[in-house]
């Protein structure tokens, strides 16, 4: 409960107990007051002095007792008459305090309305200015300035829709730009693969047609240029079907499934699968349900361990797998301890052809292709962290409820 | 206890309460005041009954004032009826009287003003005011130290400093008022007669 919410039932509730006490006041305490100074009590009084008086007369020897005990009487006698002359007023004042701090309170109640309406007003002001910066896409977001309450929490899940707002549109501008990336690279893949084609047909023509005749040290030298060419062929050939690959790569096929379930399997399947890495997944993971294709996953964390694997070089390491839930989303955490991301490729990281490797090693796209899968599963591939003691990278996957 | 405020504008002229012998004017209390049933039981409730008058006077554009308070108290004990005057000059003296006949007869006698100048002009104004409070700043204070006392009182958990305690001390210090009982006016004009 808001305690703006517990002060009003709290000056509500004193008001009905002021309002109770009144009436209680009104219909109780007057006849009580009018018991309380009946007459019979004076007359009492008078008549127990009247018998000291009697008995002083009976035993004059103790004559100053009985005037002592006279004169106390007397004198709770007139207090009591002081009282009852003053009835009216005491039961007046009574009231007068009930009803001063009915008003009081009333009026505590109706001050503390109207500063809760000014501050609802501001609030609200506030608010139509994020939504403005919410609609514009401004690069800050302002704030609403209550420091705790509702207008806090609102605060704080409008700041929320504007992170996630802008999250949204980095994915979607990274999705577009590797949809590009993809397309070009269809298209690149499309037109050497002709000419690719062509060049191996050529290659077996001009070994039909000329170098069966050749002597010895010209057929020697033949076959040596002919390699040297196929080879070069071959690994054209490698990267067209790479670019293909990247061209080609099909949208995933949802289906809910336990996502720590899909990792255990991975990591028992893929144990041994890289001599250089020991492939240790968190224990005790709850059920993650999430949507997902595991062919698409198992790709993506087959080229995350192949780098690790690639950048660990000669010597032994540990990749993990772990899982949390954040928000509406399941987030896989693969860390490696790798030497970390070269500082000067981090910001361009997930683009297609980015590569730490030397020429012809790789064409760069193994990361590109994941965050695409990724981003096709409505989750997204981030760099977490990357420093000399590891490279850790976060998969984020929606929730099943959400997806 | 009704407040029977009265005001009464009474000329002296033929009334025995004003007298007038050689030019000299002297004054006593009418007093159709001790025949209130209101009064009459307060004197014998064994509370001190004050009576306060002030006399104001103006003749000739000079003003002069007056006054004296008059505590009467009934003595149970001794059943007679004590009377305390203090007079504005500082001076007073105490009086007994035995019954209610012969305290009205004295407030019939007591002479309360005397003008020894001699009237000569017709501008002489004279105002008498009488309060009656039905008991003393004694009897008040008296009361309110018996409240403090009943709600401190030892053995009862109550303590007078207690925030409860002094609400009610205070709304009862508020509520013991020395209201007045009576109250006259009466006022003497000078005219023809005079």
């Amino acid at each position: 409960m808001n305690w703006r919410w517990l002060l009003y039932w709290l000056l509500g509730g004193s008001c009905a107990v002021l309002l109770f006490l009144f009436v209680l006041q009104r219909t109780v305490t007057r006849p009580a007051m009018n018991f309380l100074f009946q007459s019979e009590i004076p007359e009492s009084l008078a008549r127990s002095m009247e018998d000291q008086k009697q008995l002083a007369r009976l035993d004059p020897e103790n004559s100053a007792l009985y005037r002592q005990r006279f004169e106390e009487l007397d004198l709770l006698r007139r207090n009591y008459q002081v009282l009852q002359i003053n009835q009216t007023h005491l039961a007046r004042n009574f009231e007068t305090i009930l009803v001063g701090g009915l008003i009081a309170i009333l009026l505590l109640a109706a001050v503390l309305t109207f500063m809760e309406s000014r501050r609802t007003h501001r609030f609200l002001l506030g608010l139509r200015e994020q939504m403005a910066a919410l609609a514009e896409n401004r690069p800050e977001f302002p704030s609403l300035g209550a420091k705790r309450g509702l207008f806090r929490r609102i605060d704080e899940l409008a700041r929320e829709q504007w992170s996630n707002h802008k999250k949204v549109q980095k994915k979607v501008r990274d999705l577009e730009h590797l949809n590009g990336w993809q397309e070009s690279a269809r298209r690149h893949a499309h037109e050497i693969r002709t000419p690719l084609t062509a060049a191996f047909l050529e290659m077996e023509s001009m070994q039909d047609r000329f170098a069966r005749d050749l002597p010895p040290p010209l057929e020697e030298a033949w076959q040596e240029h002919r390699q040297h060419v196929i080879t070069q062929l071959n690994r054209l050939k490698e990267f067209t079907n790479a670019f293909a690959a990247f061209g080609k790569l099909t949208q995933p096929t949802l289906k809910p499934q336990n996502l720590n379930a899909f990792l255990k399997q991975f990591a028992q399947l893929y144990h041994s699968a890289w001599s250089n890495l020991n492939l240790v997944l968190a224990p005790d993971l709850p059920d993650a349900l999430c949507a997902f294709d595991s062919e698409h996953i198992r790709q993506v964390l087959v080229n995350l361990c192949q780098n690790a694997s690639q950048a660990m070089g000669d010597r032994q390491g540990t990749i993990s797998l772990s899982t949390r839930k954040e928000g509406l989303f399941w987030i896989c955490r693969v860390a490696d301890d790798g030497p970390g991301i070269p500082q000067a490729v981090l910001s361009r990281l997930f683009e297609p052809y980015v590569t730490t490797r030397s020429i012809g090693q790789g064409m760069g796209l193994g990361l590109a292709i994941a965050q695409k899968i990724m981003l096709d599963h409505g989750g997204d591939l981030i760099l977490a962290s990357s420093s000399a003691a590891g490279t850790c990278f976060e998969l984020f996957f929606p929730c099943e409820e959400q997806s | 206890m009704a407040l029977t405020p009265l005001l009464w504008l009474l000329c002296f002229q033929g009334d025995s309460a004003a007298h007038l012998e050689r030019g000299t004017l002297s004054l006593r209390l009418p007093c159709p005041f001790m025949q209130e049933q209101v009064l009459l039981e307060n004197l014998k409730s064994g509370l001190t009954t004050t009576f306060e008058y002030r006399v104001t006077v103006q003749q000739g554009g000079k003003a002069r004032m007056t006054g004296a308070i008059l505590e009467v108290r009934y003595e149970l004990w001794d059943e007679v009826f004590l009377l305390r005057r203090l007079k504005l000059d500082g001076t007073g003296d105490e009086l007994q009287f035995k019954d209610i006949a012969a305290l009205t007869a004295w407030f019939h006698q007591v002479q309360i003003f005397q003008l020894s100048d001699p009237i000569t002009a017709n501008d002489l104004l004279v105002e008498v005011q009488l309060r009656i409070i039905p008991f003393s700043e004694k009897e008040q204070a008296e009361t309110l130290k018996w409240v403090n006392q009943g709600v401190g009182a030892p053995g009862t958990r109550n303590n007078v400093s207690q925030p409860g305690n002094r609400v009610f001390t205070m709304i009862m210090g508020n509520s013991i008022r020395r209201e007045t009982l009576l109250e006259y006016q009466w006022r003497l004009l000078s005219g023809a007669s005079l």
